[in-house]
């Protein structure tokens, strides 16, 4: 009897220690380490990890997720039978995965941004190019659509990384990289075309200063692409200036109304004064000459230029110029200021020497 | 023996009543889950994407309280309860801080539209003031074409807005908008120069 009452009392005993001190008799959850894997991901989201560390931030979600199933799990079954040891490795993985991809994106987004600031740095400064190395050649429509277009999606970038509009970065930077490369491609063609008569125009250029220096007179050089107009004096450049052109300069002249500046040996044919020219004063240029004539009929006769076109003429060197833009209709316009010296210079017959280019341009070199 | 029996039937049966007197909180569970799907679709992970990261660690902690408690011989689920119920009303204030903040960028996409149909409107009288013919044609040409560009991308920005993509759309007005007070003052600079040029 003695011993009946000793296993009661014993049963009870330890039934009341289960109660009193569960959790010596009870697995008990890695609550620690799910915390700081919960933790760790946080941090790690914070750090955008999901955007710049996406594998591991993911694979330590799934992780996470695996853990509180498999706690979940545990929980079902019979108190003494828990056994929370995957659900500690699972948490225990999380949080070295997340803290792994907190430390990746940290690293990744300074890579990421500094890479996107480069790319739109190089972007700006070869759109730069169109405000000024390649400010003066004419696009088409659709250049001019692009172009506009694509200084618009620049500026939509340069906000973007302001804001830290990662995604805008991505797609506009891509899309901004394609249309400038098209911008450029279609300058540079437009570029290697025109520097094809380089040598050329290199050589009606030395003949020009020898015979200034030979003849002891004046030569007038007029540089399309630098809208520089250079004079020389028995050989030696003793003035320049700026100059503005027609909208269309590129390339060589080939008819009435095209807007641009024909290429080639003139000379001054008559000095117009204040008042015998509405654009303040001018020297009117043997345009068309002999080769002009040439080329406009062999162009006609290709069907190069409609069969209604004239040649034009009226090639002037002229004032009313320092408007900061091309507008003449072909001629050549420089300052008031500038035409009393180049008209003080010339005189009949003085060589005029028009030429797209006296270098070449660094991407031709 | 009987005593005995009945003792250790006893023990065991208060055991059972003790550990599972109390209730799981499926309700408040299930109302703190709702409550952080309909902030969700409210766009809180994209409008108040820090809040809705905060909500949803609140309810992750909710949960780990849950299976916490539930991992207890003595369950009690009060605290799980007040953070179930935390989670509902944070879920709240979110979704209410992501109306407010849809709200705003509507308004702020309303007044750089109309911002910007200004400046184009004033760009498109700037051009009438240039002067026309020959001189100055193409470079008119093309800022009318950036005119027509940055006013393509209120068009643009109106499709992104009903689309959903509020975000986008205002990031497209306010370069537009820097654009067009660009152009303009490029513009004013074209006419000046124009008028400051001697002229006969």
């Amino acid at each position: 009897m003695k011993v009946k009452w000793l296993i009661v009392g014993f049963i009870t005993a330890a039934v009341f220690l289960v109660f009193i001190c569960p959790h010596y008799f009870m697995p008990q959850p890695p609550l620690t380490e799910l915390t700081e894997a919960r933790e760790s991901l946080s941090l790690a989201e914070k750090s955008q990890a999901s955007v710049y560390a996406e594998k591991p931030y993911q694979k330590a979600s799934a992780l996470y997720d695996s853990a509180m199933v498999s706690w979940q799990h545990e929980n079902r079954r019979f108190f003494l039978s828990k056994d929370y040891s995957r659900t500690k490795k699972f948490a225990s993985a999380s949080a070295e995965l997340a803290k792994k991809a907190e430390r990746t994106a940290i690293s990744s987004y300074k890579t990421v941004w500094a890479n996107y600031s480069n790319r739109l740095k190089k972007l700006e400064s070869q759109l730069s190019l169109f405000d000024h190395t390649y400010k003066n050649v004419p696009l088409t429509k659709n250049m001019i659509k692009l172009l506009a277009e694509t200084r618009l999606l620049h500026q939509e970038s340069k906000n973007a990384l302001v804001n830290n509009n990662g995604f805008l970065m991505t797609t506009n930077l891509e899309t901004l990289e394609d249309n400038v490369g098209t911008l450029i491609t279609f300058v540079e063609k437009a570029l290697q075309e025109f520097f094809e008569d380089y040598p050329l125009w290199k050589r009606w250029v030395a003949n020009a200063i020898a015979g200034s220096k030979r003849n002891g007179g004046h030569a007038i050089i007029v540089d399309k692409l630098e809208r520089k107009c250079y004079v020389y004096n028995k050989g030696k450049l003793v003035a320049s200036f700026d100059m503005e052109l027609g909208a269309n300069w590129m390339g060589d002249k080939q008819r009435s109304g095209d807007k641009t500046t024909p290429e080639g040996i003139y000379k001054v044919v008559k000095r117009k004064a204040n008042g015998q020219t509405k654009y303040y004063k001018a020297l009117l240029l043997n345009y068309p000459n002999e080769d002009d004539k040439k080329r406009f009929k062999a162009n006609k006769e290709k069907g190069l230029i409609p069969k209604n076109a004239t040649i034009g003429n009226l090639i002037e060197i002229h004032g009313d110029g320092g408007k900061g833009i091309d507008w003449t209709d072909g001629c050549i316009a420089i300052t008031n200021t500038d035409m009393d010296r180049v008209f003080e210079m010339s005189a009949e017959n003085t060589p005029v020497i028009i030429v797209g280019a006296l270098k070449l341009s660094s991407n031709q070199q | 023996m009987k005593i005995k029996n009945t003792i250790i039937g006893t023990l065991i049966l208060g055991m059972f009543v003790v550990t599972s007197c109390a209730d799981l909180p499926q309700a408040e569970m299930d109302a703190a889950i709702a409550a952080v799907a309909i902030t969700k679709a409210a766009g809180a992970d994209i409008y108040v994407t820090d809040q809705f990261n905060s909500l949803n660690d609140s309810m992750a902690v909710a949960m780990a309280d849950l299976e916490a408690q539930k991992s207890k011989f003595f369950k009690k689920y009060s605290t799980t309860i007040e953070k179930f119920n935390g989670v509902v009303a944070f879920a709240g204030e979110v979704e209410q801080n992501t109306v407010s903040t849809i709200e705003t960028i509507k308004s702020e996409i309303v007044s750089s539209t109309t911002e910007i149909q200004t400046l184009v409107a004033q760009g498109r009288q700037l051009m009438t003031e240039a002067p026309t013919g020959k001189e100055g044609r193409i470079a008119l040409e093309a800022i009318k074409t950036e005119l027509d560009v940055v006013e393509g991308s209120i068009n643009e920005s109106a499709t992104m807005a009903q689309g959903g993509n509020l975000k986008p759309a205002l990031e497209k007005l306010t370069a537009a908008k820097s654009k067009a007070s660009t152009i303009n003052s490029e513009l004013t600079e074209v006419i000046s120069k124009y008028k400051a040029a001697p002229r006969r």
